[in-house]
């Protein structure tokens, strides 16, 4: 009989030792009696084994889901600042909307006057209430002293006029030189006319010089233009009735106007005049 | 290091390496994609019994197969039976694999008979019901891909520790030849 070496008598050893290892698990298996040993060993190739492995592929899928939560993150917060944008550019979009609205009612009431629909294209900070520019100048028609409306009434004079701009003094400005001249209908149907003479920032009103002073003006009358003097029509809105004062004399009465509404914020303007567009 | 902790390192690490890999990587058993079948114990064990004689390929891939049936895979009969057979198998090429293109192509031979031998197996079991075009292409392919991948890692590895241990031999002789050489020159001077 041929006689092993020393390897192959310790693999026959080995292989009968495993053997026999692998058939009492599964024996054990079987058995509730013995399922002490078998959960023994498969505790064993767990921990050594299972765990480690589990643990690590764990902590590989949570660092990845870490990831994507970043990821999302990154992406709703730009998503929020695009919504930021967004509600801003409707509100301004909105406001256009209504300016445009509102001027498109002011030229169907005015048919005979010589309407200008333009944008405003500067208005420099540090002279927010004195003047602005608009697109239109002499191309389309503008002429000097054209009365300018936004959608909420006047709001300025053309003081200077270009081939394609023109320069607008509101009528807030300290430095307005020509007077307006007003009317102000009263309750009997009859009307009383006078003269903006000026605007009083602090107080955020025009003062409106009357030439009847027996008149019967109360606070909330509306004020218009009268069409005399100037180059543009009658009947635009130019405040509502704030205040009386009488003067000593007794003559001639003084009354407070406040301005239009969106006197300090408005984008698009309409230039009113007499005549016809060239 | 010694010879035989080297090869029980070895071989865990390539257990652990399947384990790890299939795990990381699980198949995918609806066959809606492609799907990898890691053989680095298998390969790591062609390679050390290619050149051994019939009963220690037989004894060696015995015990391989059941301590990787104990510890990494499922312990069946199956691993066992393609174990051996392959092993068994691979030292009939043992005069034909007398260089490294001939070993990495019958070591690919093996693999892909051992997925094949898997695929008829469970077939048989009726635990897989695709086709065995269907199977090749999406089981079979990649895997043939990285098992090439594999081999040749292995291959190189077994080049490296062979040749590590060769030079310790070479260094060990030639320390006892000084050894003995010393003992030599004492001994004739404690005679004269």
């Amino acid at each position: 009989m041929r006689r092993f070496t020393k390897l192959q008598r310790g693999l026959i050893i080995a292989n009968v030792l495993l053997i026999v290892i692998s058939c009492a698990m599964l024996g054990l298996r079987q058995k509730t009696i013995s399922n002490l040993g078998y959960s023994a060993w498969t505790y064993i190739k767990y921990g050594l084994i299972d765990y480690p492995l589990t643990s690590a592929g764990s902590m590989i899928q949570d660092v990845a889901n870490l990831w994507h939560v970043y990821d999302d993150n990154e992406y709703l917060n730009q998503q929020l600042a695009d919504q930021r944008s967004y509600q801003t550019l409707y509100e301004e979009e909105r406001s256009k909307n209504a300016e445009l609205e509102g001027l498109i009612e002011m030229k169907n009431a005015q048919e005979a006057a010589v309407e200008v629909s333009c944008r405003v294209i500067s208005r420099p900070l540090d002279a927010w209430d004195q003047t602005f520019t608009i697109s239109a100048g002499s191309s389309s028609s503008i002429e000097e002293n054209m009365l300018v409306v936004s959608s909420d009434g006047a709001v300025g004079l053309v003081e200077s006029v270009q081939n394609n701009t023109s320069v607008v003094r509101l009528l807030s400005s300290s430095e307005m030189t020509n007077d307006i001249a007003v009317q102000i209908s009263l309750e009997d149907g009859s009307s009383v006319e006078g003269v903006l003479r000026g605007y009083d920032a602090r107080e955020n009103r025009y003062e409106v010089t009357l030439f009847d002073h027996e008149a019967l003006v109360s606070p909330g009358q509306l004020v218009s233009t009268s069409g005399k003097g100037g180059n543009y029509p009658s009947g635009i809105y130019i405040g509502a009735v704030t205040g009386v004062k009488m003067s000593d004399d007794a003559i001639i009465s003084t009354i407070y106007v406040q301005p239009v509404k969106n006197m300090n914020s408005f984008t698009y303007v309409t230039v009113i005049g007499n005549g016809v567009i060239s | 290091m010694r010879k035989k902790t080297a090869i029980l390192i070895g071989f865990s690490v390539l257990g652990l390496l399947d384990s790890v890999l299939s795990y990381g990587l699980p198949l995918n058993f609806q066959y809606t994609g492609f799907s990898i079948l890691w053989h680095w114990y298998l390969i790591g064990l062609l390679v050390f019994v290619r050149d051994k004689p019939i009963l220690l390929r037989f004894l060696i891939s015995s015990l391989a197969a059941i301590a990787y049936g104990m510890l990494f895979g499922s312990g069946s009969l199956f691993i066992w039976v393609s174990f051996v057979g392959l092993a068994v198998l691979i030292g009939f090429f043992q005069n034909w694999m007398n260089n490294h293109t001939r070993q990495f192509l019958v070591y690919l031979l093996m693999v892909t008979v051992f997925d094949l031998f898997s695929y008829l197996w469970m077939r048989s079991a009726g635990a897989i019901g695709v086709s065995f075009f269907f199977w090749l292409y999406r089981m079979e392919a990649v895997t043939i891909f990285v098992s090439a991948i594999c081999i040749v890692t292995v291959m190189f590895a077994d080049n490296v520790m062979v040749r590590f241990f060769l030079i310790q031999r070479h260094l060990e002789r030639k320390h006892e030849k000084k050894l003995l050489a010393k003992m030599q020159a004492q001994k004739a001077t404690e005679y004269l």
